[in-house]
């Protein structure tokens, strides 16, 4: 290769690499309003501001990266809406007692859309030949940023209860489809 | 381009979009010399297509993340290419345009005190030759050059006489001064 080919390679790389990041740039525009919404609400503003950023910046990076990150990016970003919008639903409701046993129903949001989230992504993670890992990684972080914000109304149980819900809806559902 | 090739680039374009690297030099090789023949054909000039070609095959890496793998990947590469030649073509039209405007836009000729001396021996010079010249010659000469009243004559003969008189100024000037 000659000297002057060899630069432009170097120039073309980096190019595509500006090309991708510019692209993952746009597509992340549209959550940057649900992230100011759900900072307009949080019980928490500071803790949704953080989730919010770290959600953008993820949605971004894995864009860029691409292949099965990229991929990852729409599930998970679609089961995150489960316990993002159960638990604002549910946060003025009462508690629930059974028995003596009383649980605020927003905690029950929580954790029920936590594993809402966890079946959606698990299924779809369970589809994947190779980059399973990968894809349940990338796709169950961005749902869990995005749910963080409405499971704070339960405080830091809320926030346990989404992780709970969300382990045990992935869980059986990778188990079951699990290779032999 | 045949047949395996131009599946061997829709295959490469499709990768490229989705993030995968290892694309990026065999896709590299196969698109420069597409994109130079095609830059020398559009613009027929060695030089500048060669520029064109570098800057277009760039484009064509920045969009790489833009491609949509359902549409053949060659029209689009060559309509990226096409657009960045026809862009700088344009440009470069500009440019050429911009010192004549320049040029248009400076000040008379005799603007510095060089060129003021230099049109005042001009000047002198011419007015010597003509000294020698008929009265009705200096008359036509003058008319001519919008210096003079028109004397009353046909447009033909005033052609005429306008011809004849150039040819004898010619002839003095040559006779002065050795050139014209």
């Amino acid at each position: 290769m000659e000297p002057s080919e060899a630069a432009l390679l170097a120039r073309t790389r980096r190019a595509y690499e500006r090309g991708r990041l510019q692209a993952a740039l746009w597509r992340a525009v549209p959550l940057v309003p649900v992230v100011a919404w759900t900072a307009s609400w949080c019980r928490y503003p500071a803790l949704a501001a953080v989730c919010g950023a770290a959600l953008v910046a993820l949605t971004v990076a894995l864009r860029w990266r691409g292949q099965v990150w990229a991929r990852a990016v729409r599930p998970g970003l679609a089961a995150g809406l489960a316990p993002l919008v159960l638990p604002f639903l549910m946060r003025e409701a009462s508690e629930v007692c059974v028995g003596e046993v009383c649980c605020s129903l927003c905690l029950i949001g929580c954790v029920g859309g936590g594993a809402l989230a966890g079946v959606l992504i698990g299924r779809r993670a369970a589809s994947l030949g190779e980059g399973r890992g990968a894809f349940l990684a990338a796709a169950g972080t961005l749902a869990l940023l995005a749910g963080a914000p409405a499971c704070a109304f339960a405080g830091a149980l809320g926030l346990v209860g989404l992780l709970i819900g969300f382990a045990g809806g992935t869980a059986p559902v990778l188990l079951a489809r699990a290779p032999a | 381009m045949d047949a395996a090739r131009h599946h061997e680039l829709q295959d490469l374009l499709a990768r490229l979009a989705d993030g995968d690297r290892a694309a990026f030099p065999p896709a590299f090789t196969l698109l420069w010399p597409v994109t130079r023949a095609f830059a020398r054909s559009f613009l027929r000039e060695e030089a500048g297509a060669e520029d064109a070609a570098q800057q277009a095959l760039v484009r064509v890496f920045l969009r790489a993340a833009e491609f949509d793998a359902s549409r053949p990947a060659l029209p689009w590469v060559l309509g990226v290419v096409a657009n960045e030649c026809r862009t700088l073509r344009r440009r470069r039209q500009r440019r050429r345009e911009g010192p004549l405007a320049e040029a248009d836009a400076r000040a008379h000729p005799a603007a510095t005190p060089e060129e003021g001396a230099a049109r005042a021996d001009l000047e002198r010079a011419a007015l010597r030759a003509l000294d020698g010249l008929p009265a009705a010659d200096v008359e036509a000469i003058l008319a001519h050059i919008g210096e003079g009243a028109r004397p009353d004559l046909p447009p033909a003969t005033f052609r005429k006489r306008v011809e004849r008189a150039l040819k004898r100024l010619r002839r003095a000037w040559s006779e002065r001064h050795g050139t014209l």
